[in-house]
């Protein structure tokens, strides 16, 4: 059974990390827009080496057959140095290897606060902003709607049980930067509460005026990212505690004469656990990127933003950096997570196998 | 998973007896005559003309709806527009040391009964005229002080006088009107509310809109008898329509009528063809089983990890796609899903029915099994999934178009919104700009999410009742 498990495991790999392959080989693609982008970089090479030699002097002093050939000599030099050689789709087999290896190289356009072209730094100079925010954000809201929603399936359709079904839904209907929007309407404009954006109103000395001024931008967008997600986190909860509250051995438990806690914390929550904690798992990576809109909306610099910037100057390395070592994080999840599961419950591995 | 035979006309029977199924059917019929009033109210070739600065002009920019003065209880100003049509005339000639010289002396009136003062005020001379010709005029107010706008020569090669608020001689206008009523220059210039306030409230520092009869005069002198003048007055007001303007001046009305059609077909159809498909491959990987199935497998999983939004960002930016582009690159990337996968796992137990086994027995195609006898059957159970995956792509294509990556032409509900976004509307307080777009994209999320509820509700009777 070890062997078919292994087995199992390793096609589990396998697929992984294909899926991370595909998906960065596609975002390579896109990024360079199927090599369009190579099309600018030359121009912009042609145009620079023309600017270079119209300020040598005894580039001027030679004839213009000369001046040609000396040209078009020193393009093919920075062409080939930028290794625009070569055609883009052997190049782009290059830039996936590299991408895979890791090694991310340098932005075209953006820089981090400290001046430094390397994605590497210009990533992990937004990740903490991110993480502050959304994992944040992720931690709360899924306390808080975990809880709701096994109070929800202790006293289904109750009137409490129907009001927050329907703020539930209502919650996770809408994303969090459409509530952004609002929020920042009343609160910020309206109201005056809180700042309509950004991470600090101004540059801090020292960490004690930083920390309230921080916390201030903070409050807005960690409240509406509670508020849109809250209500999903519930509604699926209900129902998977309310599944499992209607199974026999429950109900053999609670015949037995267990007291209620125990009954709800043996016999429900443990066997609800596992989907949840898949849940959890995966939100608190896909926290980790942040979120494109809402923190175009907030103004927030984490990574979602950084990805934002990334399209709009087309600065591939950036995109493609962001995009595998997001593919890398979520597909060592996925698998830790199958490696869990298959640990904590044997039929997974029988079905493997 | 028990999965009892459900006939589709009767899912929606049951549907509308819930709570939730009412709200969305309501929620529904609202849209929908949205929808219906889109040729009613424009007409024309909504496209172009939103898109066409031109057609805005003679509307008031950022004005709110007119249904605000019953909340804040005052009488907002609306549009005037005195045309030539609305000046009377009286032209005669005077001889003075052998010239005979034109005078025409034009006139109009109106009526100002608002509490607020207008939010631009243009005046327009066109002169027709082969040499040049003299204009002056004077602004006339109730309180009976006239007010000298301008008095100057109009030449042939420039027969166009134009003289808004926002420019240098209206302000020069208004200050020393100002300087002459309080005996102190003004802090800030606002034309319109010098011009138009009445003398007290000017000297008390808080100009206050002196309702009346106000009159534009003009007088035209020219040494040619033919000459004549064109003459426009606008001010411009504060309120618009039912749903305010934006800072082009648009009707947002027409922008929200329109948005209605545009996102129920782009959602409606990605969600319909998505599920759809969806549901398709679900029965095929559950039916043949096998290598199909496995290929099908993984490839839902490839599609359920990697991430949509971000994809859909870069391919909008790098193609300029309109929505329609857009929503065939949806549904590409929608062809297998988490249906796909519902579905197949409620397919082995349907095999095995009865008159599944019977279809077999008599030689019924696999074909022929998938799409006449188990697709009708799991049909009922994706209602809810194509309900529930509409407000998805109502977002998907308002935070496009909020990046300012959607449609380019089109105006849709997430358009205007994101046009609220590049103009401050939150900073200036423009709230119907924000307010309305967003009230219509949350009214359609709304209403298929309750419906999905509903739906849910209905084909999964445990979450109801135990």
């Amino acid at each position: 059974m070890w062997k078919a498990y292994g087995k199992h495991l390793a096609k589990r790999g396998i697929f992984l990390f294909l899926t991370l392959v595909i998906a960065t080989y596609a975002t390579i693609v896109i990024a360079n827009l199927g090599g369009y982008v190579d099309g600018i970089l030359r121009k912009q090479i042609e145009f620079e080496v023309s600017q270079y030699l119209a300020r040598s002097p005894t580039f001027r002093e030679l004839s213009p057959e000369e001046q040609e050939a000396r040209r078009r000599e020193l393009i093919e030099e920075y062409i080939k140095a930028a290794g625009l050689d070569k055609p883009f789709l052997q190049r782009s087999f290059i830039y996936l290897w590299r991408a895979l290896i890791l090694n991310l190289g340098r932005a075209m356009h953006l820089r981090s606060a400290s001046g430094s072209s390397k994605v590497y730094d210009i990533i992990l100079e937004r990740l903490p902003w991110s993480m502050l925010l959304f994992t944040t954000g992720t931690i709360i809201e899924a306390v808080i709607g975990i809880l709701l929603g096994v109070n929800m399936a202790k006293k289904a359709l109750s009137k409490f049980d129907r009001a927050m079904i329907v703020a539930s839904i209502i919650s996770y209907t809408a994303p969090p930067w459409f509530y952004g929007i609002l929020a920042i309407l009343l609160f910020s404009f309206q109201l005056g509460l809180f700042p309509p954006g950004g991470l600090v109103s101004r540059p801090h000395e020292s960490w004690t005026t930083f920390l309230p001024d921080l916390l201030h931008h903070l409050a807005l967008p960690l409240m509406v990212w509670v508020l849109s997600f809250f209500g999903y986190w519930a509604y699926i909860t209900r129902n998977l505690v309310l599944e499992t509250l209607h199974q026999d051995y429950v109900m053999a438990a609670r015949a037995k004469g267990l007291p209620e806690r125990v009954v709800m914390r043996r016999y429900v929550l443990r066997p609800a656990a596992p989907p949840i904690v898949t849940m959890i798992a995966l939100a608190l990576i896909a926290s980790w990127m942040g979120a494109i809109i809402t923190e175009a909306v907030f103004g927030w610099p984490g990574l979602g933003s950084l990805y934002n910037d990334a399209v709009w100057s087309m600065d591939a390395p950036v995109l493609i950096g962001l995009t595998v070592m997001y593919a890398y994080l979520l597909v060592l999840t996925v698998f830790i997570l199958d490696i869990i599961y298959s640990i904590l419950d044997p039929r997974v591995r029988t079905v493997g196998a | 998973m028990s999965a009892p035979s459900l006939r589709p006309e009767a899912v929606i029977k049951e549907v509308l007896k819930t709570k939730s199924g009412i709200v969305a059917a309501i929620l529904l019929l609202i849209i929908i005559s949205l929808v219906i009033a889109v040729p009613i109210y424009a007409p024309y070739d909504v496209v172009k003309t939103w898109n066409d600065p031109e057609a805005w002009l003679s509307n008031p920019k950022n004005a709110a709806p007119i249904w605000v003065e019953r909340l804040i209880g005052k009488r907002l100003p609306r549009n005037i527009f005195l045309g030539d049509e609305n000046f009377s005339r009286r032209g005669f000639n005077v001889t003075y040391r052998g010239f005979t010289i034109k005078k025409i002396i034009l006139r109009a009136r109106f009526e100002y009964p608002y509490d607020d003062f207008p939010s631009h005020v243009r005046v327009e001379v066109l002169a027709k005229t082969n040499s040049s010709l003299r204009v002056s005029a004077e602004f006339i107010r109730p309180d009976g002080a006239a007010v000298q706008l301008f008095d100057e020569t109009i030449s042939r090669e420039m027969p166009r006088l134009s003289m808004g608020t926002e420019g240098e001689r209206f302000h020069r206008v208004a200050e020393a009107f100002y300087l002459d009523v309080t005996g102190r220059r003004p802090e800030a210039v606002v034309p319109e509310a010098i011009l138009m306030a009445s003398k007290e409230s000017l000297i008390r520092g808080e100009p206050e809109v002196l309702k009346g009869r106000y009159a534009l005069r003009l007088e035209v002198t020219s040494f040619n008898l033919s000459d004549d003048v064109e003459v426009e007055l606008q001010l411009y007001g504060r309120v618009y329509g039912l749903a305010g303007t934006d800072s082009k001046g648009r009707d947002l009305l027409i922008g929200i009528l329109w948005g209605a059609p545009v996102a129920l077909a782009f959602s409606l159809t990605a969600a319909v063809v998505s599920t759809l498909i969806q549901t398709l491959f679900g029965i095929l990987s559950g039916y043949l089983g096998g290598r199909v199935d496995e290929v099908i497998q993984r490839f839902t999983e490839f599609m359920m990890i990697i991430p949509m939004l971000p994809i859909m960002i870069l391919v909008s930016f790098v193609y300029r796609i309109s929505i329609w582009t857009l929503l065939v690159i949806v549904i590409v990337f929608s062809l297998v899903g988490s249906t796909t996968k519902v579905v197949r796992s409620m397919v082995p137990q349907i095999k095995e029915e009865s008159y599944i086994l019977a279809a077999i027995s008599y030689g019924a195609s696999p074909w022929r099994i998938m799409f006449l006898h188990i697709f009708p059957r799991v049909l009922p159970y994706t209602f809810s999934i194509l309900a529930l995956s509409v407000p998805g792509y109502v977002f998907l294509e308002a935070a496009l178009s909020y990046l300012g990556l959607g449609d380019p032409v089109l105006p849709t509900w997430g358009r205007i919104l994101g046009d609220a976004y590049t103009s401050g509307a939150a900073y200036y307080g423009y709230w119907w700009w924000i307010l309305i777009p967003a009230g219509c994209i949350m009214m359609t999320a709304l209403a298929f999410a309750l419906l999905g509820y509903a739906f849910d509700k209905v084909v999964n009777p445990r979450l109801r009742e135990m």
